[in-house]
């Protein structure tokens, strides 16, 4: 929830009118095409959208882990704190990396190597960005092991991966994103599906997480239940533009857009029973050969004569609620 | 369009589809009978010994009717894909039966055999590893009819085309390549090959899971659409419970090899009574930010199926746990018609 | 990045457009290379007609004639003459074809063995792996050149034996490449489709396992022809090779070593073959590696 205080702060998070193209052999991508979002301080934001929509584009450029070349980040600022990123030296950008902006990938089998224990894992997260003296390092990594509930920490800083849980080593994952504490932490999705009960296991640490540093918190996701669970604000992204924004509660009530709309008919619903889903006709579009004017018009079932001609601009819907479709006009 | 599909009243669904309140039953097609498989862990390279036993599946027992769905969720490791390939003849069950037809298909002569091979088909996740890249999707939908039925070429083409047009694609696309369509055609394609040879039974490992979220309605209601036409049943094996409830007439929950629950579709959603069930309801990503849910997360891990629990295989992970149940092996008890769970509690 | 590159629409893509992007992938072919076996290639079908003199006939007046372009040499011997009169260069194109037909002979027989090995192993998995793979341990663990000479003084010197024992000594990497690569696509979900609609264990094999091994296949065989040649012309230069008086690369070599300080060419000229035809076998199969398969940068 967003409430009164922290609607007022400064954000934590700024990004105004990122782009980040690709050059390709099919002429330019753009990837993310004039994206802005803020994020406050112990909010959630849940940057939704399928595969090549760009959200995956726009975490890595607010990491700014863009392969250049073939990507560019051609304009735009991304305002950590008031500090814009793009404006760092590679040097600068990697102090930022990891110590004010993590990012936590949910699989954790593939993220703890194997060959270090535990102890080592974190320390050398912590050293790599903070110049402490290196009794202190492990007093510190103690002190991180503990914040994510891992009983024993002492005994378990020797462990190795393999000797853990899964639950255990998620949460050896995110000590180690929140062990310079972080104040915006990035949480990737995986693309192979997890349990359900792992799942709901790493969603309950992350709250955690938020809760124990005061994190603003972006969930990179296709899944609308993890948006209706775990966030405060959503932006739907549809090939590089965000098409629609506002609170959890704008976009579930009243989606204004109509691929917010579509998506949110065409999946099965776990309390109810559906008697037939809405099927959104077609597929997203390649981004190298986009139609003129909204992408989504050739799928939209209220595509009017304007939508394929021109892009429509961004309609404020409600005070948080803005959504770029021609019917709101 | 359906604005929200929200607006559609639950209700609307006619009461007369749903099974167990039927009063003409569908007939079964396919029963399994306390199905088992245990692989064997051996020790030594050219003189190898069995040092124990992995009891991937552990006495299954369920029905699948003509046209209707069965779903089977669990996690990881449940032993549900195991069961599709006991299913699919990829496996030999370590013992139990497979009753087709009222037909032990372990029993039956090769030409029954056969004849049950042609009628199960499958249609796997992962749309890019199912389809064999170096031959061109006509011949790869015409694969199964070319080496089961004697046909002329002319009308293999033909029916390829019908294929093609009832999964939504068109009869120029026969000519093209696998690696030339997008994840949701090609679980198209997939499909129009498991229909080729009329099948009775289709097993549905996760077949949409790999989709992105806008083609995962497509497909599914294609499913449902042919199953219409062509009156097919469905296997269907998922983790996504709200997909099951879309896609399935009944649900089997496994756990550790072991159907733990077993109920018609809305009676396990509406009331779900093992607690395993419940946890994963609980743990199940809801459809709306304003529902609340009970708060169940389980703790621990999936034990071993290498060395399962005694009693009640859930009991170490149970938060109505008892002390019988480390020692007894809870019965099937069917506590509202057609609706079997395997707990203590009842 | 699979955002950047978008999604494949399954469109049918026009055949223009389809040639012009098959051109765009070759265009960085070894050029060069490519020429040099192709001369090898021309050599070794049409020696007959190519070569200015008989290769086995010296002229005894004309003895150790130096190469056109030096002091006393001819224009009717271009690349000078050996220590019984003959044609260096009509030796050179001769001894394209023996390494041409060795090298076909080889790679036929030791790719057929060493695939239907490693399909077998890889397949079938159990025993039949185990014996198939223990096999090509020994095999490897035995230096070739050894057993090719044990072989040879058993068996007697032929040109079918010589093929035989190259067979041998390359069928076991062919066998372990290809077993890894059925391992693999043995795992693919359209090899179990194969089984649930029917298909017999052979159909799956050449239908399904076998277009999967191809590009691998070419790959090994690229680079096990600079192997054979090698191979070929080390027995040769040994004796144990093709039996004289046909003229092989490798037994002109060691004709020519006495005489380095006379006729240097009657050894350098074969040897430049040698290495020019290896050389630009193992360019041409680094590039097709690269195109056909990134994966298999490791091979080697």
């Amino acid at each position: 929830m967003i409430n009164g205080t922290q609607a007022t702060d400064q954000p934590i998070l700024e990004v105004k009118d990122l782009r980040t193209y690709f050059q390709t052999r099919w002429g330019t991508v753009k990837a993310v095409d004039g994206v802005s979002f803020d994020l406050h301080r112990g909010e959630t934001l849940g940057l939704v959208g399928e595969s090549g929509s760009g959200k995956s584009v726009t975490m890595l450029s607010l990491m700014q882990l863009i392969p250049i070349p073939p990507g560019r980040i051609v304009s735009g600022e991304i305002l950590l704190d008031g500090e814009n990123l793009l404006e760092l030296t590679e040097d600068q950008m990697s102090k930022v990396r990891g110590s004010q902006i993590a990012l936590i990938i949910q699989d954790p089998m593939t993220s703890l190597n194997p060959v270090f224990s535990i102890g080592n894992q974190v320390m050398e997260a912590i050293k790599i960005h903070q110049d402490i003296p290196r009794k202190s390092v492990w007093e510190k990594a103690l002190d991180v092991l503990r914040k994510v509930n891992i009983p024993a920490a002492e005994t378990r800083m020797r462990d190795y991966p393999h000797q853990m849980s899964g639950g255990m080593r998620q949460r050896v994952v995110g000590a180690i994103s929140i062990s310079c504490q972080p104040s915006v932490l990035i949480a990737d999705e995986p693309t192979t599906s997890l349990d359900v009960t792992i799942q709901a296991q790493y969603l309950k640490l992350l709250k955690e997480l938020q809760r124990e540093s005061n994190l603003g918190l972006i969930f990179i996701t296709h899944d609308f239940g993890i948006v209706a669970k775990m966030c405060d604000k959503v932006a739907v992204m549809y090939a590089g533009k965000i098409v629609e924004q506002g609170t959890v509660r704008d976009i579930f009530n009243h989606p204004s857009h109509p691929y917010t709309e579509a998506l949110l008919a065409s999946v099965p619903k776990l309390e109810e029973d559906v008697d037939r889903l809405y099927s959104i006709e077609g597929q997203p579009p390649a981004l190298h050969d986009l139609p003129p004017g909204c992408p989504f018009a050739p799928r939209c079932p209220y595509v009017m004569e304007q939508c394929r001609e021109e892009y429509p601009p961004v309609f404020q819907v409600d005070e948080a609620h803005s959504a770029a479709c021609w019917r709101l006009a | 369009m359906t604005t929200s599909a929200g607006q559609t009243p639950p209700s609307s669904s006619p009461s007369s589809e749903r099974p167990g309140q039927n009063g003409s039953e569908p007939t079964v097609l396919l029963e399994a009978r306390d199905l088992k498989k245990w692989f064997p862990v051996t020790k030594g390279v050219l003189i190898s010994r069995t040092t124990g036993w992995i009891k991937a599946v552990d006495g299954l027992s369920f029905q699948i009717r003509t046209g209707e769905t069965l779903g089977i969720v669990g996690e990881s490791g449940c032993g549900k894909s195991t069961t599709a390939k006991m299913l699919l003849m990829l496996e030999e069950p370590t013992e139990g039966s497979i009753l087709y037809q009222g037909q032990d298909i372990h029993l039956s002569g090769p030409e029954q055999r056969r004849e049950y091979r042609k009628s199960v088909q499958a249609v796997f996740q992962d749309p890019w590893s199912s389809l064999n890249p170096r031959m061109r999707v006509k011949d790869l939908i015409a694969e199964p009819m070319v080496i089961n039925w004697s046909l002329p070429r002319q009308e293999i083409r033909e029916r390829v085309e019908k294929l093609l047009s009832d999964v939504g694609l068109m009869a120029y696309h026969g000519n093209l390549y696998p690696h030339e369509f997008s994840g949701g055609q090609r679980q198209r394609l997939a499909i129009a090959r498991a229909l080729s040879l009329n099948p009775k039974l289709i097993v549905l490992d996760e077949p949409v899971s790999a989709l992105d979220v806008s083609i995962r309605a497509q497909i599914m209601n294609l499913l449902k659409d042919l199953q219409q036409e062509y009156n097919v049943s469905y296997l269907l094996i998922a983790h996504h419970l709200a997909t099951v409830r879309y896609m399935c007439d009944w649900v089997a929950v496994m756990y550790l090899g072991q159907i733990v629950e077993y109920a018609p579709v809305r009676e396990l959603y509406e009331n779900p009574s093992h607690p395993y069930t419940k946890a994963l309801m609980s743990a199940a990503l809801p459809s709306h930010p304003d529902i609340e849910q009970e708060e169940m997360i389980l703790t621990g891990e999936v034990p071993s199926p290498l060395n399962p629990p005694a009693g009640c295989r859930f009991h170490p992970r149970c938060p109505f746990v008892m002390d019988r149940c480390s020692v007894d092996i809870p019965v099937v008890t069917e506590i509202s018609p057609g609706h079997h769970v395997s707990c203590h509690l009842y | 990045m699979a955002e950047a590159t978008g999604r494949l629409t399954a469109a049918p893509i026009p055949v223009p457009v389809r040639i012009a992007r098959r051109a765009w992938r070759l265009r960085r072919l070894p050029l060069i290379p490519i020429f040099v076996l192709i001369i090898f290639v021309i050599s070794g079908l049409g020696a007959n007609w190519i070569a200015p003199h008989n290769p086995e006939r010296g002229d005894i007046r004309a003895r150790n004639v130096p190469p056109a372009w030096m002091e006393g040499g001819s224009t009717k011997y271009l690349l000078g003459s050996d220590h019984l009169g003959r044609d260096v260069l009509s030796r050179v194109i001769f001894g394209a074809r023996i390494s041409l037909a060795v090298v076909v002979v080889t790679l036929a027989l030791g790719g057929i063995v060493g695939v239907s090995a490693g399909l077998v192993a890889g397949f079938y998995g159990g025993w039949r792996d185990e014996v198939i793979m223990r096999i090509v341990d020994i095999k490897l663990a035995i230096p070739t050149i050894l057993l090719a000479l044990v072989l040879i003084l058993a068996l007697g010197q032929s040109f079918l034996i010589i093929v035989v024992i190259l067979a041998i000594a390359v069928w076991p990497r062919f066998a372990r490449n290809i077993r890894g690569e059925v391992l693999q696509l043995k795992t693919m979900d359209y090899v179990a489709l194969a089984k649930v609609a029917g298909a017999s264990t052979p159909r799956i094999l050449i239908m399904h396992i076998l277009p999967g091994v191809v590009n691998t296949l070419i790959i090994l065989a690229t680079l096990e022809v600079g192997i054979v040649i090698l191979l070929e012309s080390t027995l040769s230069f040994l004796g144990a090779g093709v039996p004289p008086p046909t003229p092989a690369w490798g037994s002109m070599v060691a004709d020519g070593r006495d005489r380095l300080a006379v006729a240097w060419w009657i050894s350098t000229m074969p040897g430049l073959a040698i290495m020019a035809v290896v050389l630009s076998m193992n360019l041409f199969g680094d590039w097709l590696r690269d195109k056909l398969d990134p994966r298999l940068r490791q091979l080697e």
